[in-house]
């Protein structure tokens, strides 16, 4: 199964989904997507800056030192919701540079997609 | 003379055939205006849409909500009122507005379903109007519905979201304009991490860019969720943060809190 078949297919299942980008985020690219419109290129890899932007934002190691029990655990989601729409950023366990970015509605299609991405990551 | 009158007949037919073909189209071009304009929506965003319609309903108009497989529920509607509902046996029929709120509720929940994808047309070719039909206002129907028409005002979302998160969280901290803090809970360890994330370049998360969704920047939420199941949560509104330590599994009903105060359809 081809990577655009995976996001395809990962993006039906979703209800409210319109858009899942994989990206890379040291390039800060978007390599492959699936949408239910063709977005323009910018738009894409627009969304692959705010996942960069949002991951380099993050200091775990503040957590840590409230929380020493997370001490080895990276930082894999974050959501980012709007008054129009709810974007999801999802880093893979093997390659913390690949990036699967989507859109969607309802905090409960942003956690599905979260918990599905991580399999189509592994997948690519 | 004959042939000038049967003329003049056919000519006044075909004018005639002519106007109802214009008005037929007016027609069809003025309910597919209002469709589109309700695009297909799933579950509580459409329960919210259609609060909405009959709160901003003055004249009498149809609202015709239909599901993908074809199965329609009409709500007549008329000055701001839930007159009557498609489908109601003269039995069923409600005697009172608090019967008639908790019906429509139960058809509508029924109908709306929890993933069903559901269209609303608006006919405004509605001649009558309310009289003698037991109906029950637009408040009534969204409190039967356990929603609430009147969201509170902006400046005072931030102070909201922060009741509905208290049972969700172990901290919360609130920030003002600089970095003035306007409220603390929870242990104090727990809010000067809060802080610390804040400081340390928590604030640079969130939307990018330059579109439509980014001129609304200074509304928004950021969350992660951290590996025990607990998450921080950081929601802006202006110049007022909000920064949250989540309990464990309590990011998505969080998100929904902040989702009903600022985001649209929710």
């Amino acid at each position: 199964m081809s990577v655009t078949d995976r996001l395809h297919d990962m993006r039906t299942g979703i209800d409210s989904c319109s858009l899942i980008a994989f990206g890379d985020l040291r390039t800060r690219l978007v390599l492959v997507s699936s949408a239910t419109r063709q977005q323009p290129q910018e738009r894409l890899d627009l969304l692959c800056r705010e996942a960069a932007a949002c991951f380099d934002a993050i200091d775990l190691d503040i957590v840590r030192a409230y929380r020493p029990e997370l001490a080895d655990a990276p930082l894999r989601n974050i959501f980012v919701l709007t008054p129009r729409e709810t974007r999801v950023h999802v880093r893979s366990e093997t390659d913390v540079s690949d990036v699967l970015s989507g859109v969607c509605g309802p905090a409960g299609d942003a956690m599905a997609l979260a918990s599905g991405s991580s399999d189509t990551l592994a997948g690519i | 003379m004959g042939r000038l009158a049967e003329a003049q007949t056919s000519a006044a037919s075909g004018t005639s055939t002519l106007m109802q073909a214009i008005q037929r189209l007016s027609d069809v071009q003025r309910d597919t205006l209002d469709e589109s304009r309700s695009s297909a929506q799933l579950g509580r965003p459409v329960l919210r849409r259609i609060l909405q319609e009959v709160d901003e309903t003055i004249l009498p108009r149809i609202l015709e909500l239909r599901d993908q497989a074809g199965g329609t529920l009409s709500l007549s509607v008329s000055n701001r009122r839930l007159v009557e509902l498609s489908g109601v046996d003269a039995d069923d029929a409600p005697s009172n507005p608090d019967e008639m709120a908790t019906l429509a509720a139960e058809r509508i929940e029924r109908f709306v379903g929890d993933g069903r994808e559901i269209s609303i047309r608006r006919d405004r070719r509605v001649r009558h109007g309310a009289a003698g039909h037991v109906s029950c206002s637009a408040a009534a129907l969204a409190a039967e519905l356990g929603m609430s028409l009147d969201p509170p005002p902006e400046g005072e979302r931030i102070e909201t979201l922060i009741r509905k998160l208290s049972r969700h969280a172990e901290a919360m901290l609130h920030l003002g304009k600089g970095d003035g803090s306007k409220m603390a809970t929870g242990p104090e360890g727990a809010t000067d991490m809060l802080a610390a994330l804040e400081a340390g370049g928590l604030a640079r998360s969130g939307p990018t860019g330059t579109g439509p969704q980014c001129r609304q920047g200074s509304i928004n939420c950021v969350a992660f969720p951290l590996s025990d199941g607990s998450a921080i949560l950081r929601a802006q509104e202006g110049e007022d943060r909000l920064l949250a330590l989540l309990s464990p599994n309590q990011l998505e009903p969080a998100m929904q809190a902040w989702q009903r105060l600022f985001a649209t359809g929710y």
